[in-house]
């Protein structure tokens, strides 16, 4: 990974940046590609805190409700900067994890951490982690789902609709406890058929299922649809 | 963020017990690892386990945030009596039935719990709950299916399934457990939902499976004072599992 300094600094410079950093268990594939990032954010400031990306009244007004009428008195995080003070680049990068208890969720803070120094080495940069957009499988791009292949992995399904609320199964099961559906299945990423089977949803990461391919004979790994 | 402090202190007893009850849970499940009846069972326990780890450090943060200090702190500081988990998470691994019929009875009943957070108008609990409900989804058709395959089974599996049922009923609506400031935090559209109300939405869900499967429906939980106190001895051993790194060295990363 070579990254040029910008100069000056721009938010698309940062995304370029990115889209260089791979992901900590699928190199091939860039963090870019596979969606978790949520947003880039680059504005001269003179202090790293209190930049938030949006979303920052924590307690949603009701429908109807005059702004400032909000229940428990809330207030939205300090967006202001002060520009008495020698103003550097600041460089705010929210990450949507694709898993809650996803373990490399540190390696890819000092990667991302590593990559914009290389990019901006006088800005602050700040990592934030957020789940205001849930990161879902459909946010990996045509690029990414290719390279999930080339990696050995087949791409996820896409999602039908919001929430993955798709009853299945016995007659008896109510729309409140919604199931995963398993089929159709997905195509084995080594000879392309559809004749594959669910093994287990659960696999060598939080990420992955494991399936079995029924012409060539092969396991493999799929990414799960979430 | 001000939040009038009657109605803060009733949101952190919120995430206190939702923390709580993934992370007790996510403990017994990793006490699989290495000993499931199958290769595919032993992966399936240990990734259920690092979910729910992860979905009770995601709570533990949310309540850092409110009440400042440190998400490993508050689970792993405290004495077993601090802990809220429900009372239905107090009973020991046992067999394969048993975590089975307990994961169906928990995961019915906290699918139930977060369709309901999903809406909450506190939004950093309503954007986590959307994302942890995706991952959820897959632990319920796990539960699902374990049930369906033991109801169905000839030999041991049924009575096993039947014994841990009815084991477990005296404590299976604790998960419902109601909160000290739940008024406030009802009325604040924090909690839409009454525990006793998302008890009974719980009951509509899981009694059509129940008939279909010809098996006892849970009853109401026999003690619900004490439904997140007073664990019991099975617990206490836990809790001297995973905190055992933790006294021996505080600072230990790992």
């Amino acid at each position: 990974m070579v990254i040029q300094v910008a100069d000056p600094l721009t938010e698309a410079a940062v995304w370029g940046a990115l889209a260089q950093v791979p992901d900590p268990e699928i190199p091939r594939v860039s963090i870019v590609e596979l969606g978790i990032v949520g947003a880039v954010r680059v504005h001269r400031g003179d202090a790293i805190g209190g930049i938030g990306l949006g979303g920052q009244a924590a307690l949603t007004a009701p429908e109807g409700a005059v702004p400032g009428d909000a229940i428990g008195g809330i207030t939205g995080a300090a967006d202001a900067v002060d520009h008495s003070v020698e103003a550097v680049d600041c460089i705010t990068v929210e990450l949507l994890p694709t898993f809650v208890g996803c373990p490399a969720l540190d390696v890819l803070r000092a990667n991302v951490t590593e990559c914009l120094h290389s990019l901006a080495p006088a800005a602050q940069v700040r990592v934030e982690f957020s789940f205001r957009e849930a990161w879902t499988t459909d946010r990996i791009s045509a690029a990414g789902r290719t390279a999930l292949r080339r990696s050995g992995f087949a791409p996820p399904r896409h999602v039908r609709g919001p929430g993955m609320e798709e009853p299945g199964g016995g007659a008896d099961r109510p729309d409140a406890l919604p199931l995963v559906q398993v089929a159709p299945a997905v195509a084995c990423p080594h000879c392309g058929s559809r004749r594959t089977r669910l093994e287990s949803p659960f696999g060598p990461a939080l990420c992955r299922a494991v399936y079995h391919c029924a012409a060539c004979r092969q396991p493999f790994e799929a990414f799960k649809t979430v | 963020m001000l939040l009038e402090p009657r109605l803060r202190e009733a949101l952190e007893e919120l995430l206190l017990t939702l923390a709580d009850d993934e992370f007790v849970l996510g403990y017994w499940d990793s006490e699989w690892t290495g000993i499931a009846p199958l290769l595919e069972e032993d992966v399936a326990m240990s990734s259920l386990a690092q979910d729910e780890i992860g979905h009770a450090r995601a709570f533990y943060g949310l309540l850092a945030e409110l009440r400042g200090g440190d998400p490993d702190a508050i689970a792993y500081d405290r004495s077993p009596e601090g802990f809220r988990h429900c009372r239905l998470l107090d009973h020991a691994r046992t067999d394969w039935a048993f975590t089975m019929a307990r994961r169906y009875v928990y995961d019915t009943a906290d699918a139930v719990r977060l369709a309901a957070l999903a809406d909450s108008r506190y939004s950093p609990l309503a954007e986590l709950v959307a994302k942890i409900r995706r991952e959820e989804v897959y632990h319920l058709a796990h539960a699902d299916g374990w049930l369906r395959r033991l109801a169905a089974a000839e030999g041991e599996g049924r009575p096993r399934l039947e014994g841990a049922l009815a084991a477990l009923s005296p404590d299976a609506a604790t998960v419902f457990t109601p909160l000290g400031g739940e008024a406030a935090l009802v009325k604040a559209g924090i909690l839409p939902g009454s525990m006793a109300e998302l008890e009974r939405r719980w009951r509509d869900a899981i009694r059509p499976t129940f008939a279909t499967l010809g098996l006892e429906m849970p009853g109401p939980a026999a003690d619900p004072a004490r439904g997140r106190r007073d664990h019991g001895e099975a617990f206490r051993w836990l809790w001297g599992e995973f905190t055992a790194v933790r006294r021996l060295d505080p600072v230990a990363t790992w």
